[in-house]
């Protein structure tokens, strides 16, 4: 099955920028990876066997291209995360302060910690969306949970 | 709250206000025409640096388009002005220095009965987003451009002052040949999928 993609990007678009400036940390970089990973699902003459393969897609590839944007040497002239970070509205300075650790973790935990806790994926999902297997979805889990407690203490629940 | 309540608080801030409606369906659109069975010709373009933006904006005037393009591994907004006179089009950025950067170019389609059409500037732009590209930087090094990927190929060169290097696109590998001329040039050919020479002579950069 394929869906428009017109509808795909009402539906996802937050998530995929959510998920690409949790890596990228970047708005240009990831809004330009939005917009890269909406094209490529509609160049592409893939076909889905449902909606939550679609996302799971999606989000794949956008997480693929924040990567490749990371790992570009050349970089420069960006926005300081500090800078943008005084332009979102938080709820809560506690909101502020999880957002602020969680984009301190290394990527890979990083990356899981997004996967798990904003868009409500398992472990073995996860695994299929980066291309590992599941025990090391469960360790890299493991150890951001870890860091984050360290740094955020009583703001963060056991929850393993 | 649940942790997990708590992280979506927290990220929910995250919202790109952008509209990428229609720009997913522009460049979707650009990008289908590259892929059409024509073959091209006479693409040439010069980067000719300098220019003031008064001068520019003094220049404004025809029709013009806004495109995102890749140049020197940084995305940048690139206004296209079509020079209908010349049948080409003036291309115009501003780089992370403040600088405004200007170069002229144009080609033709030539299809199966030897019809030509003046090429779109966004067709020209796509082509240009996806081939590589290589130029000096201000200490003198040599880089190799393709799109968000950039490497320093100074150390590359043979003793015959010849670098040959391959590099991976989307989808397609370019080799590419570039010569170091005694003035400094460097004149450059890229041939996607088979280099000319063996394949073996080739570094691969990615």
């Amino acid at each position: 099955m394929r869906e428009p993609v017109q509808k795909l990007i009402g539906q996802y678009q937050n998530n995929i920028y959510a998920a690409a400036f949790s890596i990228c940390k970047n708005v240009q970089d990831a809004e330009d990876i939005v917009q890269e990973t909406f094209i490529q699902y509609h160049t592409s003459k893939n076909q889905f066997e449902n909606q939550q393969h679609i996302r799971a897609w999606l989000i794949r590839v956008a997480i693929n291209k924040a990567k490749n944007v990371n790992h570009t040497f050349w970089r420069k002239n960006k926005v300081p995360l500090e800078d943008y970070m005084e332009t979102l509205a938080f709820e809560t300075p506690e909101s502020k302060n999880l957002f602020e650790t969680v984009m301190k973790l290394p990527e890979k935990y990083r990356t899981a910690i997004h996967l798990f806790y904003y868009e409500d994926y398992g472990v073995k999902e996860i695994a299929g969306i980066l291309r590992i297997s599941e025990s090391n979805v469960k360790a890299r889990l493991s150890r951001g949970r870890k860091l984050l407690r360290e740094s955020l203490q009583e703001e963060w629940d056991h929850d393993e | 709250m649940t942790n997990k309540e708590k992280y979506k608080e927290a990220f929910s801030v995250l919202q790109t206000s952008r509209d990428f409606s229609l720009e997913v369906e522009n460049m979707a659109n650009i990008r289908r025409k590259q892929k059409m069975n024509l073959a091209v010709a006479a693409f040439a373009a010069c980067i000719i640096i300098g220019g003031s933006a008064t001068a520019y904006a003094a220049d404004v005037g025809g029709i013009q388009e806004i495109f995102s393009a890749w140049i020197h591994g940084e995305k940048v907004t690139v206004s296209v002005k079509d020079d209908v006179e010349d049948n080409g089009y003036t291309f115009s950025f501003v780089d992370s220095q403040g600088t405004e950067k200007s170069w002229g170019g144009g080609g033709v389609t030539i299809d199966d009965e030897g019809n030509e059409t003046k090429m779109s500037a966004g067709e020209l732009m796509d082509g240009y987003n996806n081939t590589p590209q290589v130029d000096t930087d201000d200490a003198g090094r040599v880089w190799i451009f393709l799109r968000d990927k950039s490497f320093d190929i100074t150390d590359l060169f043979d003793e015959e002052n010849i670098c040959r290097v391959a590099l991976a696109g989307e989808g397609e590998t370019y080799y590419v040949k570039i010569t170091r001329e005694e003035d400094g040039s460097y004149p450059y050919e890229s041939r996607p999928g088979k280099p000319k020479e063996d394949k073996e002579l080739y570094t691969q950069l990615n």
